[in-house]
């Protein structure tokens, strides 16, 4: 603002500057008119002056030749100036226009008069044939010196115009120069006055394109602001639809996990009850075929109840709370093993523990785990003459690794990706019965305990699982 | 000591497979002597405290055992679980939830409101059978409980 101040007093004074110029630019041209019209005048006026003169000498040239001859013949210069002289005084009277030339001039009418007087007496004498005093007239040099004041007069007349005319030149030339310089200094001003309105043109233009950019960048941070606003607003919005949504979805899970508990379970009990109850009382009067009917319905009622138990059981996994303490891992697995009829009298087992590090974890989880996966190994033996099942514990990264071998009928290692996934089964349904949820159980325990389950098996040759779990958070 | 005419089991039940089942396998236990059955939770309701139907059974008269389904028509087993436990003439009643809901929150719930057990019944019909025998024998025959209305 300050600056724009400055840049405008700047402005005016060189436009004040510029109208000086112009104006002293006129005054020259004025001094540079009057100079070459006064110089005009001032040579005429010598002229003139110099004509009356001429004419003066050549009616006394006349009047001597009359004078000497008596011829009228040579009267006739002096005839023609006699009636003019005086016009022409008083026209040089009115066209000098210097008081100076103009005082001769007044001094010169009483000497024209007195010698136009002096001129006439002698040519009345001569015609008169007075020739004495004609010669006394010219003797006496009355008519010299009238004429020689004259001449000075004149001369001086012509001396003053020359003078005047001399020093106009000198006007006329000085003013010239002047017009010129004048004419460059208001040139150079004029180029000043474009040069300070470009500049505060430009200030202004920079200032307001200045103000244009700071506020685009305003709008700019204001769209960018509303931008994060409407994300945020829209983040928040799909959030709480989102949460929404996920406790719907809860919901649901849990209406139909309460469903699947509670109503798809009573059918299959109904046909494995009434199932039952025709073998009880009807079974003797069934024909064989009959009989292995009935035990094929039942035993389809039974593997779809152990689905639906197993089913739901891996499903509320996701959602049951961990309750997690320090586990003697050798009792743990002691239960397991008892539970599952260890040490199976029926069949020939060769069953191998060692010594297992406490683990940390919820007990009846992982006792599932223990469960499910040493169900599998006396599963998937049974087919030996003599089974061989170890449980144990190694080193692997630093965490205790425990595992089960077995030596079963393995798996083709190239379906390892899918040996944890629900309902993935590996073998004919006839060979090993299964729901085809175990692992994945197991999976999901011990991934909820932050570990990590791997096997290693080969086609008749045995697997062995493999389980890590996260250390004690707390000592 | 019971009247004669006092029932020694109450069996709430609204799916006739289960309750036939049930029945069945109460009767191969010898423990179906003497049974009320109530289809609905208003009807065993009505039943144990003496309303309606039963507006002439004295309430004093109660059932050795109520074997109780959870998800009922009218009255949800939950309800009547409520009310039996909240009377002080009929808190002492052994009530045995049996119900196809493994559902933690119905344990829960249950237990809260003073159930005496709470079993699952099996998909397994011989787990089924056997679960109700035992629970018959242990509250019927084995189960000491305070003499009604003393």
């Amino acid at each position: 603002m300050k600056r724009n101040l400055r840049v405008t007093a700047a402005l005016a004074g060189a436009v004040l500057l510029v109208l000086f110029g112009v104006a002293a630019l006129f005054w020259v041209f004025g001094q540079i008119d009057q100079a070459a019209s006064a110089r005009q005048h001032s040579r005429l006026v010598a002229m003139r002056a110099a004509d009356f003169l001429a004419s003066l000498i050549d009616a006394e040239t006349g009047q001597r030749g009359f004078a000497l001859t008596g011829d009228d013949a040579f009267l006739e210069p002096y005839l023609a100036v006699r009636g003019r002289v005086s016009g022409q005084l008083g026209e040089l009277r009115q066209l000098t226009k210097l008081e100076e030339s103009r005082r001769h001039l007044d001094a010169v009418r009483p000497l024209m008069d007195a010698k136009m007087g002096e001129l006439a007496r002698s040519i009345q004498m001569r015609r008169s044939g007075d020739m004495a005093a004609v010669g006394a007239l010219v003797a006496s040099g009355e008519g010299k010196r009238s004429m020689d004041s004259i001449r000075t007069e004149i001369g001086r007349v012509i001396e003053i115009e020359n003078l005047a005319f001399e020093r106009e030149v000198a006007r006329f030339e000085t003013n010239l120069r002047r017009l010129f310089v004048g004419i460059v200094a208001v040139s150079l001003c004029f180029l000043l006055l474009g040069a300070l309105a470009a500049n505060l043109y430009y200030r202004n233009n920079e200032h307001r394109l200045r103000n244009l950019e700071v506020a685009r960048d305003i709008e700019e941070r204001r769209k960018a602001d509303e931008t994060v606003r409407r994300l945020n607003a829209e983040l928040e919005q799909r959030v709480i639809e989102r949460t929404a949504e996920l406790k719907t979805a809860n919901t649901e899970l849990e209406a139909f996990s309460y469903s699947v508990s509670h109503d798809l379970r009573t059918p299959v009990r109904a046909i494995d009850g009434y199932t039952q109850a025709v073998l009880e009382d009807y079974g003797p009067q069934l024909p064989a075929e009959g009989l292995r009917f009935l035990q094929t319905i039942r035993h389809s009622a039974r593997h779809l109840g152990a689905l639906i138990d197993n089913l739901l059981a891996f499903a509320q996994l996701k959602q049951q709370e961990l309750n997690k303490h320090a586990i003697d891992t050798n009792a743990l697995a002691r239960t397991a093993l008892d539970e599952l009829g260890a040490p199976w009298p029926s069949r020939q087992v060769d069953l191998r523990v060692a010594d297992l590090p406490p683990s940390f974890g919820d007990p009846a989880l992982l006792k599932q785990v223990w469960l499910n996966l040493i169900s599998n190994a006396l599963k998937y033996t049974n087919k030996r003459d003599r089974a061989e099942i170890e449980i144990g514990c190694l080193k692997d990264n630093g965490a205790d690794a425990y595992f089960v071998r077995d030596n079963g009928t393995g798996f083709d290692m190239r379906y390892a990706d899918k040996l944890f996934g629900v309902f993935q089964r590996f073998h004919r349904a006839e060979d090993y019965e299964g729901t085809g949820v175990g692992l994945a159980i197991v999976q999901r325990i011990v991934s909820r305990h932050g570990g990590r389950i791997w096997a290693d098996a080969a086609v008749d040759r045995g697997a062995t699982f493999n389980f890590t779990l996260e250390k004690e958070t707390k000592s | 000591m019971n009247e004669p005419t006092a029932v020694e089991l109450l069996l709430v039940e609204d799916d006739p497979k289960d309750l036939e089942l049930a029945l069945r396998s109460l009767r191969k236990a010898n423990l179906a002597n003497r049974i009320h059955i109530a289809r609905d939770g208003a009807e065993a309701l009505d039943y144990i405290f003496c309303e309606g139907p039963h507006s002439a059974r004295r309430i004093t008269d109660a059932p050795r055992l109520i074997l109780l389904d959870l998800k009922l028509p009218k009255i949800d087993g939950l309800d009547v679980l409520k009310r039996i436990k909240a009377d002080p003439r009929t808190k002492t009643i052994p009530v045995v939830v049996l119900t196809s809901s493994k559902e933690q929150s119905d344990v829960i719930a249950s237990y809260q409101l003073g159930v005496n057990s709470y079993i699952v019944k099996p998909v397994n019909f011989e787990q089924f059978s056997q679960s109700v025998r035992e629970l018959g024998l242990f509250w019927l025959i084995l189960n000491q409980p305070p003499k009604a209305g003393g």
